[in-house]
C-alpha cells in the first residue's frame, strides 16, 4: 500500500479545487434551486475537457472482470483510480449535483469499457467527441428491483437480428438526456444472473418511452429519471460483448453489473467525503468568524472536540477510499475494500453534515447557508450505489469468506 | 388531570387524528411546494374547534398545554409544517398570556437576546399576526419583526417559521417565568418533530412489511428490521420523557427544567434517527418525491433546527445536574 501522491495526483487536486472554487461553488444554490446545471455551464465544462469518468481502469483488477483490452506494463505504476477518487472529492467539494451532470459516459462508461467489443467501444465513447455535451447512462435498478439487482424483471426476447425489451428501468441518473443507456435486462429469469445481457439501448429508439423526472430530497440540480421499454428492437450489435461473451462466461452479465459498483463505489465514497470536507469547512469558518458562536462560550470545548472528532472520521473515511482506489491501480480484487469505503464514508458523512448544520446554531437550517443543502445532499450516499445495508452484507460475505466459509 | 379532563383529552386527539389523516397528509407535498396553507384547510381547522386557545377562560378548555401539544403532535403526524403553521398563532395567544410584563418593566438586554438568535433561542413567528415569540431557558420575549423568510430551509417550508431579522421586543419575561414559559414553548417543536419523526417511520414499516427483495419481505431482514426496531425504542422513550416533563411541569413539582431539557435533546434524536432509518429504508423510493418520508425527514430537521445547537442543552443539563 502506498500512501504517497504522486505529482499528477496533486496537480488534478489542485487544478480542480480551484475549479471547484471558482466555477462549480458560485453555481452551486442556483443549480439547486433550478433544479438543473445551466447548459452554458456545461458547455463550456466540456470546452475545457473536464469529466468526472468512473475509471474503467478498475475493470479487470477490481471487481474480477477479465481486463478485456487492457495492456499490461509492469514498468507504470497504474495511478488512474487514485486519480479519480482525488478529483472525485474535490469536485464534489464544489457541488456533487452538478459534478454528476458533467458531460460524458457516466455510470454507462466502465461496463462498455469492460465488456464491450473494439466496434462498440468506438462507436458508443465516440459519441462524446462532439463538441456539445452529450451524455451516456446506466439502468440498472427498476421498481420492483432496487437493492436485489439480481432480481432484474426487464425482459429481453431474442428474435431475428437482435432482442425484443419489455420492462421499466427507475432511479436512472442523467437518464432523459442521454444518447445511449447500458441497460440490463434477463432473456430468461428461470436463469437467474446466467440469464442477465447488458443491452445499450439508444435515444430515441421506438419503444422507449421516457417516464419521471424526479423531485428529490437533494442533488436536485441532477436528473434522476425512469423509462420503459415496450416492445423496443435493440439489435444484436447493441448487446454490450456479443451473445458469445455471455455463452463463454456464465453469470457474467451480473458480474458485468457488479464490476461496475467496485469501480464506482469508491467513487462515490470519495465524494462523500468531499461534501463532509465542505460542510466541516464551512462550519470551522462560521465557528470561527462569530466567537458568539463557539470560542467565547461555554461550549468551547466542546466545540473543539467535535470537531476534532469530525475530522478524525473523514481522515478515516478518506483512507479506505484511498486504500480502495490503491487497490485497484494494484490490479487488486477490492470488492471488500469498496465497499467499506462507500458505507463509512456515506454515514460519516451524514452525521458530519447534520454535526456541522447543528454547530452553527438554527441559520445552519436556512437557505443563506449551503450547509442544508450539503445535508440534503448526502443522504443519497448511503443509498445509491448499493445501500449501506447492501454493503454490509458484501463485507460480511468476504469477511467469512476470508475465515474460511463456503460461498 | 381529573376524569372529565382526561375524557375530553382522548375526544380532542382523536379529533386531531381524524383531521391529520384525511386533509393534512394529502395536502402536505402540494402546500410545501406552494410554501403557503391552503384557505381550505384553515377553514376547515378552524370549524372543528381545535384551537383550543380561542376562548381564554378556561383556555385549552381547561387542558392547558397538554391539550395544545396533543393537538400540535397529532396534526404533525398527518404533515409536520402544516401543523405549525395552523396552530403557531394558538400557541403564540397561549405563551403570551404568560407573559406578566411589558417588556420596559423588566430587565432585559435586547443585545442579549440578538446574541442568542444565532444560538440556542427558540423562535415562533406567526405569519398571520407578524409577532414573533422567542424562547430560551434564560429569557423569553415577544416582540415584532420584519417578515424576512428565508428563501429556502430545509424543510418546514409552509410552517412559516424564520427566525431572521433583527427583533424589536413588545414584551418579555426572565428568570422563573422565563423558564416556564420555555418548558411549554418548546413543547411546540417537541410536537412538531415527534409528529414528524413517527410519520416517517410509520410509512418506513408499512413499506418494509409489502416490500420484496430478494423474494422476501423486507421485514425479515435484521439489517431492515432491527434499526426500525431501535428507532421506534427511541421514540417511545422520547415521547415517555416529555410526557413526564409535561407533567412535572404541569404539576409544579422540582425537576420540571432539567426533564424538559433532556425531552427536548431526545426527541431531536429520536426524530432524527427515525426519519433517517426510514428514508433509508425506502432506499431509493425514500430519497425521491414519490413518498413523503423525504420531506417528513426534513421537516424533522428544521424543527429541530428551530431550538439552535443541541449540545447546549447538554450543557444546560449538565449545570442542572451539578447544581
Amino acid at each position: 500500500m502506498n500512501w504517497e501522491w504522486t505529482p499528477q495526483m496533486r496537480q488534478v487536486r489542485d487544478f480542480l479545487h480551484y475549479f471547484a472554487q471558482t466555477e462549480i461553488r458560485p453555481i452551486s444554490r442556483a443549480a439547486d434551486i433550478a433544479h438543473e446545471v445551466p447548459l452554458a455551464f456545461l458547455t463550456k465544462v466540456k470546452a475545457l475537457g473536464i469529466s468526472m469518468e468512473p475509471i474503467p481502469a478498475s475493470v479487470g483488477s477490481a471487481g474480477g472482470g477479465e481486463g478485456v483490452g487492457e495492456e499490461e506494463d509492469s514498468k507504470r505504476v497504474r495511478q488512474t483510480n487514485r486519480i479519480a477518487v482525488v478529483a472525485a472529492e474535490e469536485m464534489a467539494w464544489g457541488d456533487a449535483a452538478v459534478i454528476i451532470t458533467l458531460p460524458g459516459p457516466g455510470l454507462g462508461g466502465p461496463p462498455v469499457a469492460a465488456t464491450g467489443t473494439a466496434e462498440q467501444k468506438t462507436r458508443l465513447f465516440g459519441v462524446f467527441s462532439a463538441p456539445e455535451p452529450k451524455w451516456g447512462a446506466y439502468a440498472l435498478t427498476e421498481p420492483e428491483a432496487g437493492s436485489d439487482a439480481s432480481g432484474v424483471q426487464m425482459t429481453a426476447a431474442q428474435t431475428s437480428g437482435g432482442y425484443i425489451l419489455n420492462g421499466t428501468k427507475t432511479f436512472i441518473t442523467n437518464g432523459a438526456r442521454a444518447e445511449w443507456i447500458v441497460t440490463f435486462a434477463t432473456v430468461d429469469r428461470a436463469l437467474g444472473r446466467r440469464g442477465q445481457r447488458a443491452f445499450v439501448v439508444e435515444k430515441g429508439q421506438p419503444g422507449l418511452e421516457p417516464g419521471r423526472i424526479f423531485d428529490k430530497m437533494g442533488l436536485r440540480a441532477s436528473e434522476t429519471s425512469e423509462f420503459t421499454l415496450v416492445d423496443a428492437f435493440v439489435p444484436d450489435h447493441n448487446l454490450l460483448g456479443g451473445e458469445s461473451y455471455y455463452q463463454e462466461r456464465q453469470a457474467k452479465g451480473f458480474r458485468v453489473a457488479m464490476a461496475t459498483f467496485d469501480s464506482t463505489r469508491p467513487l462515490v465514497a470519495a465524494m462523500a467525503v468531499g461534501i463532509a470536507r465542505a460542510a466541516l469547512e464551512e462550519a470551522t469558518d462560521r465557528l470561527t468568524q462569530n466567537s458568539a458562536l463557539s470560542l467565547a462560550t461555554p461550549l468551547a470545548g466542546a466545540t473543539r472536540a467535535r470537531l476534532g472528532q469530525m475530522a478524525v472520521e473523514l481522515e478515516m473515511a478518506r483512507a479506505l477510499v484511498f486504500e480502495a482506489a490503491s487497490m485497484a491501480d494494484a490490479r487488486q480484487p477490492n470488492a471488500k475494500m469498496a465497499s467499506m469505503s462507500k458505507a463509512f464514508a456515506g454515514q460519516v458523512a451524514m452525521a458530519i453534515c447534520r454535526q456541522a448544520m447543528d454547530l452553527v446554531g438554527s441559520v445552519g437550517a436556512l437557505g443563506d447557508s449551503l450547509l442544508e443543502k450539503w445535508y440534503r445532499d448526502i443522504k443519497v450516499f448511503d443509498i445509491f450505489e448499493g445501500t449501506g445495508q447492501i454493503q454490509r452484507i458484501v463485507i460480511s460475505r468476504r469477511l467469512f469468506e476470508e475465515a474460511g466459509a463456503a460461498n | 388531570m381529573n376524569d372529565g379532563a382526561e375524557e375530553l383529552l382522548v375526544s380532542v386527539r382523536e379529533l386531531a387524528k381524524s383531521l391529520a389523516q384525511t386533509s393534512l397528509r394529502e395536502k402536505g407535498r402540494q402546500a410545501e411546494a406552494d410554501r403557503v396553507v391552503p384557505q381550505a384547510l384553515r377553514d376547515a381547522f378552524a370549524q372543528t374547534g381545535l384551537d383550543l386557545t380561542a376562548d381564554p377562560e378556561p383556555e385549552g378548555a381547561g387542558l392547558g398545554v397538554a391539550g395544545l401539544y396533543a393537538v400540535t403532535r397529532e396534526l404533525a403526524e398527518g404533515d409536520p409544517a402544516l401543523a405549525g403553521a395552523l396552530l403557531l398563532p394558538a400557541w403564540l395567544r397561549h405563551l403570551g398570556r404568560m407573559l406578566s410584563q411589558p417588556v420596559a418593566a423588566v430587565s432585559f438586554d435586547p443585545g442579549a437576546l440578538d446574541k442568542e438568535l444565532t444560538n440556542d433561542l427558540v423562535a415562533l413567528r406567526s405569519t398571520d399576526d407578524g409577532a414573533t415569540l422567542f424562547l430560551s431557558p434564560q429569557a423569553s420575549a415577544l416582540a415584532e419583526m420584519p417578515h424576512q423568510p428565508s428563501e429556502y430551509s430545509v424543510g418546514l417550508s409552509a410552517a412559516g417559521l424564520t427566525r431572521l431579522g433583527r427583533p424589536v421586543l413588545t414584551a418579555a419575561s426572565t428568570g422563573e417565568e422565563a423558564q416556564a414559559m420555555w418548558r411549554e414553548g418548546v413543547l411546540l417543536p417537541i410536537a412538531l418533530m415527534l409528529g414528524a419523526g413517527w410519520a416517517a417511520l410509520h410509512t418506513a414499516v408499512a413499506y418494509a412489511l409489502t416490500r420484496k427483495t430478494f423474494g422476501q419481505p423486507l421485514t425479515t431482514y435484521q439489517g431492515v428490521a432491527f434499526p426500525l426496531a431501535d428507532a421506534a425504542t427511541w421514540m417511545e422513550a422520547a415521547q415517555a420523557l416529555v410526557e413526564r416533563a409535561m407533567w412535572l411541569h404541569q404539576s409544579g413539582q422540582p425537576g420540571a427544567q432539567q426533564a424538559m431539557l433532556s425531552a427536548l435533546v431526545a426527541s431531536r434524536q429520536a426524530a432524527f434517527k427515525a426519519g433517517d432509518e426510514s428514508v433509508q429504508t425506502l432506499g431509493g423510493a425514500g430519497f425521491v418525491s414519490e413518498f413523503p418520508v423525504e420531506m417528513w425527514f426534513r421537516d424533522a430537521v428544521a424543527a429541530g433546527a428551530l431550538t439552535g445547537r443541541l449540545d447546549h442543552y447538554a450543557l444546560l443539563i449538565g449545570e442542572e445536574v451539578a447544581s
